[in-house]
């Protein structure tokens, strides 16, 4: 099993916490976007982005750069945050984010933001988009990876199952779908609104690999993708990385209160105390 | 006679023998394209989706956005109006050279029944930005306009039919993309602006109004969006008298683009009117039809006679 090093662990939490810092900053003062989902994929970006993926500002355009879709596009701001880091835009244009005329819209669009590979935000879509790009990079002979974030809520939608089958079906093997796996959604906890029952063995009954990890973890996180892509079975694989939505401010956490509201100055203020301590 | 989905099936056949670009996607449709001969020669570049339109078109987005020309075959109903978003966001809002090749358009989908008939789809597809929305009036026209859409990288929506429907235009005749066609000029009494299937009914009007004295034109919009403006409005400012006839909803349909354009621009017919569905269609073959709904050769004569006095 790959593991990171110490010192690159380290300095991945640190980027996350400076990420978690910076969202909550941003979502506080422009009064707008989702915070609850930003932070539950933190981790799983950020590992996926700067450690695991073979995706930089120079090769955007390579035939062989992996592939990373956002299909929760909501969590627009931790997607764009990760990819100013990787140097696609400067940092200071995040403080545009939502605003009109802005590169970085609401959701994410491949049109507008560099190194958005597809434009999401309708839940449900981005695993069938993930199969069109990885049967197009078989048929050209690429060995790039294919990755797919999920929500949990998504899974909601049938096309996911549709994709789920085709995926099997064309023995897409170099997709790796990672669910953000934060059991909670708009209208409340994930159980409530729809329970979703044994997860894992909905996927392995589509014929899928499933790995598990703690989604906070990066150390976890970073083993389990490099895990995945050694698989390389016929089957592609899903990673069930389970997070806490609104993750780092405790009153943020497992609630759907934080899924898209904006946030107040009491509560950026508590936020950023809690955060401070951490630091 | 020869179904307009026959016309596409040969010439993508054609096409992909020249280009390892082209890709079908199949929504447990391949066969009802003519595409058998396709799958059998280019095996790697088939892809069975199964009955999931949605699924099938987010995925051809996917394969598009690598650098390929994806035609999606499936039916209008299930195409315009299920998988309508994932053709509006993932097709047209990212403008991906995908090609949405609809069969049972308008009333085609005859003896199956509203539920088979996809008499909305002009309308859904019209509204979206980016997308071309062409409509063949027979096979001939289907076979060249395929190769036409087949150049341009932008996302298309292919309007066909189902069965057999006459040929209307011979084999050499030429086509250009947002230009409509005259396929009958005999005067200036009337105009009948027509798509798709109602095109040949149009005609035949026209050759029996002819035989009577009556001078009509015939303009066939085989491409409704981008919309040909000029040839609309010279319509109006020649002949004064406008038929609209499409197998489909007149609200936002062939009939919807022509009002908005003479509106917008200032132009009055003298008479104007619209031919085609208010209500849902029912069950009935092709010709029953276009007879019940008032969109044949008949009553297009009928209506032109009315117009003049």
């Amino acid at each position: 099993m790959k593991t990171l090093t110490r010192e690159r662990s380290e300095e991945l939490k640190a980027l996350c916490h400076q990420f978690r810092v910076e969202t909550i900053e941003l979502l506080h003062k422009l009064q707008t976007g989702h915070t609850g989902g930003s932070l539950s994929e933190c981790e799983i970006l950020v590992t996926l982005y700067m450690e695991c993926a073979n995706i930089t500002a120079e090769n955007q355009d390579a035939p062989d750069r992996d592939r990373i879709i956002l299909s929760k596009g909501h969590g627009a701001p931790m997607l764009y945050r990760c990819l100013a880091e990787k140097g696609f835009f400067p940092v200071e244009e995040m403080q545009t984010l939502r605003q009109v005329g802005s590169r970085l819209q609401g959701h994410p669009n491949m049109a507008k933001t560099p190194g958005v590979e597809l434009s999401t935000g309708p839940l449900g879509m981005g695993l069938s988009a993930g199969n069109g790009m990885a049967c197009a990079n078989r048929l050209m002979g690429n060995e790039a990876y294919v990755y797919v974030i999920l929500g949990d809520g998504e899974l909601d939608e049938g096309t996911i199952w549709e994709a789920a089958m085709t995926a099997s079906k064309f023995k897409n093997d170099r997709l790796i779908a990672i669910v953000d796996w934060n059991k909670v959604q708009l209208d409340g906890m994930s159980a409530d609104v729809m329970p979703i029952g044994d997860l894992a063995g909905k996927w392995r009954s589509f014929g899928w690999n499933v790995l598990e990890c703690d989604g906070h973890d990066v150390d976890s996180v970073y083993s389990t993708i490099e895990t995945a892509k050694e698989l390389l079975n016929g089957r592609p694989t899903v990673i069930l990385a389970n997070t806490i939505k609104g993750k780092g401010v405790s009153f943020m956490e497992n609630t759907n209160k934080f899924h898209g509201k904006a946030i107040t100055d009491d509560e950026y203020e508590r936020a950023m105390k809690e955060l401070e301590v951490l630091r | 006679m020869e179904s307009t989905r026959t016309g596409f099936g040969h010439a993508l056949l054609e096409i992909a023998q020249e280009r390892e670009d082209i890709l079908v996607t199949s929504a447990d449709t391949y066969r009802s394209f003519a595409l058998g001969e396709f799958v059998e020669r280019f095996p790697d570049r088939y892809f069975e989706f199964g009955i999931a339109e949605q699924c099938m078109i987010t995925a051809s987005a996917g394969m598009a956005s690598e650098g390929y020309t994806v035609f999606s075959v499936g039916y209008s109903p299930f195409l315009s109006m299920r998988a309508v978003e994932q053709i509006r966001t993932f097709c047209a809002y990212t403008n991906q050279n995908v090609k949405i090749v609809a069969g049972l358009g308008g009333l085609s989908g005859d003896t199956d029944g509203v539920t088979h008939q996809g008499t909305e789809d002009i309308s859904m597809i019209r509204a979206i930005p980016n997308m071309m929305l062409v409509s063949p009036a027979d096979s001939v026209a289907a076979r060249a306009m395929t190769k036409m859409i087949a150049d341009i990288r932008t996302p298309v929506y292919l309007r066909l039919g189902r069965g057999a429907t006459p040929i209307i235009y011979d084999e050499d005749q030429t086509f250009e993309l947002g230009k409509a066609l005259t396929a009958r000029d005999y005067g200036t009494d009337a105009a009948i602006l027509a798509t798709g299937y109602c095109v040949g009914e149009a005609m035949k009007a026209a050759d029996a109004l002819k035989e009577q004295g009556v001078g009509v034109r015939v303009l066939d919009f085989h491409t409704i969006k981008p919309f040909d403006t000029e040839a609309a409005l010279k319509a109006c400012a020649d002949c004064g008298n406008i038929v609209v006839v499409e197998d489909g909803s007149i609200y936002g349909g062939l009939a919807g683009a022509v009002a908005e354009t003479f509106v917008e621009n200032g132009a009055a017919p003298k008479k104007f009117k619209r031919l085609g569905l208010t209500t849902f269609g029912t069950t009935g073959t092709v010709p029953q039809l276009a007879e019940f709904f008032g969109l044949d050769r008949k009553a297009l004569e009928k209506t032109v006679k009315d117009m003049i006095g």
